[in-house]
This record gives structure tokens, sequence and C-alpha cells, in this order.
């Protein structure tokens, strides 16, 4: 379509001067075009920190990276997980350690139970943990934590979910008891001492989640020197997938290794469905930008039929008058959608530089800081997305302009 | 060989379920360095018939051949090519790109067909020089009077180095004083530099330095060869009374 430098430079510098001309029309329809690509990068922003604060919770709060259990552990886990326990084997422990990518592991017994308060009782699932591997896996677990976390020195206290504790009317320093059905299958109960709360914003957990020292758990259940399950936190979480890979094919086939996405699907499909919410948004941003280009231009056009018909008078074919027409859509685009990224980068930054925005999930008092991600996979498909939308709004008037007989435009008031 | 012949050329619009004929064979002969005025009433053809001598419209019917090549079966683009390198135009209304300023106005026939800029300035200049708006280069059309704007036009129709000048009603639009000047400036290039002017006009001044008059009347040439002072005669006659 372009011809060669003198005639495409005019036409590109008719194009900038057009755009101009109508300064309050041309600044509404760019503004139309920069706020689609502003709303686009900002909620793209938010929906991307949200969606990571929600992998860093699962990752450093709730479950960690991976999970290395005894093969088959998966499929029984909610009949009889004790059947498939692990050696607490320092050895093994130290040989994921090292493998590369490993930033900590922790050793984990999980069961199920009844908790009581003496006269009263409910169902809890329970985690024996290390407190020190424990929390250097997950490093951010302490964070909704009221009173204090468990401790290898109190041999009996409990971190309880918060709505458990006030299920059961305990507060801090109060006693209770723990009843489960051993390895062999007998009832056991020991009393334990609620040391501290959590709440973290998932309804579940606050009713039915429970902490205690590993060897509180082992005593219980009657298996010394036995865990379900090893917590592992990764260096860098984008890097799970190759993590996983390496502990598999060091471990062998004795052990099944997950990563989060196995274990909590669901983070990941709302982490996609909100992308996919972006992409609905994003497009209803740029049908509104299209609408508001192909206006202007059809206005552009009416407004200069007469100036149209000159330009062909002296001699400028019609895919020139076309060219040119596609050129003010495009440059209006650029213009508007450029500026708009940066005042959006810089907004970007400026939120995430100052901790990002606190939230608090549905019926919850934990409050999280969604902290803005530059959405760089986002930047580049907005551009040309607003770019070629736009270009493509820009034929009609384009076509219909180059259309005109240049007798008729000239007879154009 | 004639720069202009037109033979037997017919226009026929179809304005819903009408069929208006605008020409009904005209005949016309231009010859180089002419400068012919082409008259008749409103609705008598002569714009129509500019704008096939233009190659802004096709004719129906007839032959046209402008300076020996027969264009009336030529496409857009063509044509565009032919207005481009051949024909200039200066309208009643001006019709300056008003984005442009005055060079930039000048120049443009001439960068949309590829010239380069820098070897075309100098042209341009002379050209600006000759129709006198060397101290207005740099204004925008808004910003200059009607005879700035007018001489622009002029200028933008020369610097292409046309065969042929059209001129729809080229003094319609400005007083009178000024009107003096735009003819002396045509009448000036037509002398000096050989331009071929060809215009619709019911100014009698214009007529009245017409070397040539063609009357059209209903789409019919009346009188392809009248003398310019006759039909001046005949126009004041007609406007006093």
């Amino acid at each position: 379509m372009l011809q060669d430098k003198e005639h495409d430079m005019t036409l590109i510098r008719l194009a900038f001067r057009n755009i101009f001309r109508n300064k309050a029309r041309s600044s509404l329809t760019m503004g139309a075009i920069g706020f689609g690509v502003l709303m686009t990068l900002l909620l793209g922003s938010f929906i991307l920190g949200l969606g990571s604060a929600m992998i860093d919770d699962t990752i450093l709060g709730r479950i960690g990276a991976l999970q290395v259990h005894k093969k088959g552990y998966d499929e029984v886990k909610d009949s009889q997980p004790l059947d498939y326990d692990l050696p607490a084997d320092p050895a093994l422990m130290a040989q994921i350690a090292r493998i590369a990518g490993v930033r900590a592991v922790a050793p984990r017994l999980v069961f199920s139970g009844l908790i009581s308060n003496g006269s009263q009782s409910t169902m809890m699932l329970a985690m024996g943990v290390d407190p020190k591997a424990e929390y250097q896996v997950l490093t951010t677990a302490k964070d909704f934590l009221q009173g204090k976390a468990v401790t290898e020195e109190s041999k009996n206290g409990a971190l309880i979910g918060k709505d458990l504790a006030d299920a059961l009317e305990l507060k801090l320093g109060g006693a209770g008891s723990l009843q489960a059905a051993t390895k062999a299958g007998q009832q056991n109960a020991l009393d334990l001492e609620l040391v501290g709360t959590t709440d973290n914003g998932n309804a579940f957990e606050s009713k039915r989640q429970l902490f205690v020292p590993l060897a509180y758990a082992q005593e219980l259940l009657g298996m010394p020197g036995r865990l379900t399950e090893i917590v592992v936190g990764v260096t860098d979480r984008d890097e799970v997938e190759a993590v996983a890979a390496r502990v598999r094919q060091a471990l062998g086939p004795t052990y099944e290794v997950q990563t989060w996405a196995q274990l909590r699907p669901n983070v990941q499909d709302v982490v996609d469905f909100q992308k996919m919410v972006l992409g609905a948004i994003c497009l209803v941003f740029l049908v509104i930008a299209i609408i508001g280009v192909v206006n202007t231009m059809l206005m552009s056009v009416m407004e200069r039929t007469r100036e149209i018909g000159t330009m062909m008078a002296v001699g400028v074919k019609r895919r020139s008058i076309s060219l040119m027409f596609l050129l003010e859509a495009v440059a209006m685009s650029a213009l508007g959608g450029g500026l708009a990224m940066t005042v959006a980068l810089i907004a970007i930054r400026t939120i995430a530089a100052r901790g990002g925005i606190p939230a608090n999930a549905p019926g919850s008092t934990a409050v999280y800081h969604i902290v803005p991600i530059t959405p760089v996979g986002l930047i580049v498909p907005t551009l040309v997305a607003t770019l070629l939308g736009t270009a493509l709004a820009g034929v009609y008037p384009a076509i219909r302009a180059s259309r005109l007989r240049p007798v008729e435009a000239l007879r154009a008031t | 060989m004639s720069l202009v012949e037109i033979k037997g050329v017919t226009k026929t619009y179809q304005l819903g379920k009408t069929e208006v004929s605008a020409l009904r064979g005209v005949d016309l002969t231009l010859e180089r360095g002419e400068f012919t005025v082409v008259m008749g009433p409103s609705g008598s053809g002569k714009t129509t018939l500019l704008n096939i001598i233009g190659c802004l419209d096709n004719a129906t019917s007839g032959s046209y051949k402008l300076d020996g090549e027969e264009v009336g079966t030529r496409d857009f683009n063509d044509l565009a090519e032919i207005r481009n390198r051949k024909i200039g135009f200066i309208f009643q209304s001006f019709n300056l790109i008003p984005v442009l300023n005055v060079i930039e106005n000048i120049e443009f026939p001439c960068l949309i067909r590829g010239e380069n800029k820098k070897e075309l300035r100098e042209r341009v200049q002379q050209v600006a020089r000759d129709v006198g708006l060397d101290p207005f280069l740099k204004h925008k059309p808004d910003e200059l009077s009607g005879g700035q704007r007018q001489r622009v036009a002029i200028a933008r129709a020369l610097v292409t180095q046309p065969q042929l000048v059209l001129a729809d009603e080229p003094t319609a639009n400005l007083d009178s004083v000024t009107s003096d000047q735009i003819i002396d400036l045509m009448l000036h290039l037509n002398r000096e530099k050989g331009v071929t002017f060809l215009f619709s006009t019911h100014d009698p001044r214009v007529m009245q330095h017409a070397r040539r008059v063609v009357r059209i009347q209903d789409g019919v040439m009346v009188d392809g060869s009248g003398s310019a002072q006759v039909e001046v005669d005949r126009l004041n006659a007609a406007q006093h009374g």
C-alpha cells in the first residue's frame, strides 16, 4: 500500500495534523482508547496480582509448593491416610532438601479426629508439624496468627482455626482434648492447650483445622518416628514443575510428588477464570474504543468530503485516501494507547512500591495485600489488539472516503 | 495536435427514475496556449464539460483526447495520474487543505507523485514568487485573505507544470480589486509561460481578456468560436437591461 518516501511522509504528516484538527473530538476518541488500555492494564495488573497472591498464599501459607507422599496416598487420603505413612527419616529430608530449586522441607502427620472442650466435641482435621521446619516452608503461615504458634517446647500446645476455637468457646490458654483412631485402629485421646488461633480467610480451615507438634501427633496416633507427608518449599515459584520432576527422579516410584496445582486445582481454576474475565473486560473496552474510532472517522469523512474531492482532483489515488484515514485511526490509537500505557505503568509501579491495596476475603478479618504486577504479557497483546482493532475500525470510513466520486465530493459543502 | 479534442461527448445522469442529459453531443477543440472561457447559464452543462475535460468524470459517450491520448475510457487511478501530471485546477472556493501551510499546499500534488521534497523546494518557491506569495509561505489558509488563497490555488495548479489549467469561476468569491489582480496574474502566466487556461465564468472581466469564448446552452455548444468582445457586450447588455 505504501509507495515512496515523499508520498508516504506526506500522508503521515496529513494524518497526524488531521488528528489535531478537531481537538475536542480527537481527544474524546483518544480518551476512549486510552481509557480502555488504562483499565485493561490496571485491571490486568490487579488480577495478576490477585492470582499471584492466591498462589503465594497456597504455596507459602498452606500446602507448600510440592508435597511428597507414599505412593497411593492420594487415593486413600480421605479414608485411611495413616496406612500410607513414611519414615521420619532425616536422611530422606536431607536428600530432598539438596535437590536443586528446593528451599526447605518440613514433615507432617495429617490425621482427623474429634476435638473436645470437655462438654462439646466436633470433628477436626489436624496436622502434626515440626514447627521450625514448617515455618521455614510456609513463611506466611504466621501472618494470620493470634496468640502463639506451635512450638516444640509446648508439647501439647495447639494452634486452632478461629471459628473452631469460637465454636468450642476455647480461649487462649484454655484446655481441651484431641481424640483420634490410632494406626492400629484403637481410639486414643490427649489433652491440649490452646496457644493460638489462626484465620487465613479460608472458612473450612478456620472451622476445622488444627496444628499440634509432630511428636504430640505421633504419640496420639501411636506412630512414633512416622509421618504422612513432606511439604516442600521452592526457591522459584515458576520452576515448580521442574523441581517436582527432579524430586520424582531422585525419590523413585515409591513416592508420589504432587505440585500445588495438582493438590489445589481449584486455585488454578480460579486464577484461570480471573484471566478469562479479564479477557472479556478487555474485549468490552476494545469494542468501546472501536465504536469511538468509527464514529470519529465517519464524522471526519463527512466533514472533509470536499477536501477529499480536492485531493482526488490533484491526483491522489483511492488507496492513498484510504491509507490516510487508516493512518489517522492508527495514530489516534497509538497516541491514546501509548499515553495510557505510560500512565498505567507508572500507577502500577507506584501502587506496588507502596505495598499494594489491602483487601479482605469475604466473611474474614484476614487482610491480604493485593500487589499489582506489571502485566508484561498483557502489554503487547493490548497494544496490538488496540492498534489492529482501531485500524479495522478505520477501514469502513477509509473505504467510504476512497469510494467518493471526485465530482460529487467537490460539490459537498 | 490539439491539446483537447472532444467529439460528440454526451453525459447523462440518473436522478431517481429520471434521466437527465447534461451534455448532448459536444464538440470542442483547444489549442496549446489558449485563454478560453466557457460560458452559459446555470444548468447549461459547463461545469459538467469542465469536469469531463478535467478527467474528474467520464463521458457517457463520445471521444475525448487530451494531448493526443484517448482518456475517456481510463479507470480512476489512470485518470488520477493524468490529473496529477497534465491538469491543474483552480476552484471557486479555493479548496486548499486547511492543515497544510502555503508552501505545503503548493507542493502537495508533487509530493504525492513522489517528487523529492528538497529538489522540489526551489520550484515551489519560484511558483510562490510568481504568484506573489513570498511573504506568506508559512501561513495556514485560514490566515490568508480570499485573494491570497486563490493565489495559493493557482500556484498549486501550476507547480506540476500542467498542460492545461481549468478554472471554475475563479473570481466568483473575490472582490473586484482582487479579481482584477487574479485575472492579471493568470493572463501573465498565459502570456509569459504559455499556460493554457480554460475558464468557466460569468465574470465579464475574465471574458474581456479571453481570446475565445465558447457558449453552451442546454448541454449543446451554441458557438465554439465566439469573439470575446461580442460576448462581453452581450453580457453587459443583458445585465444592464
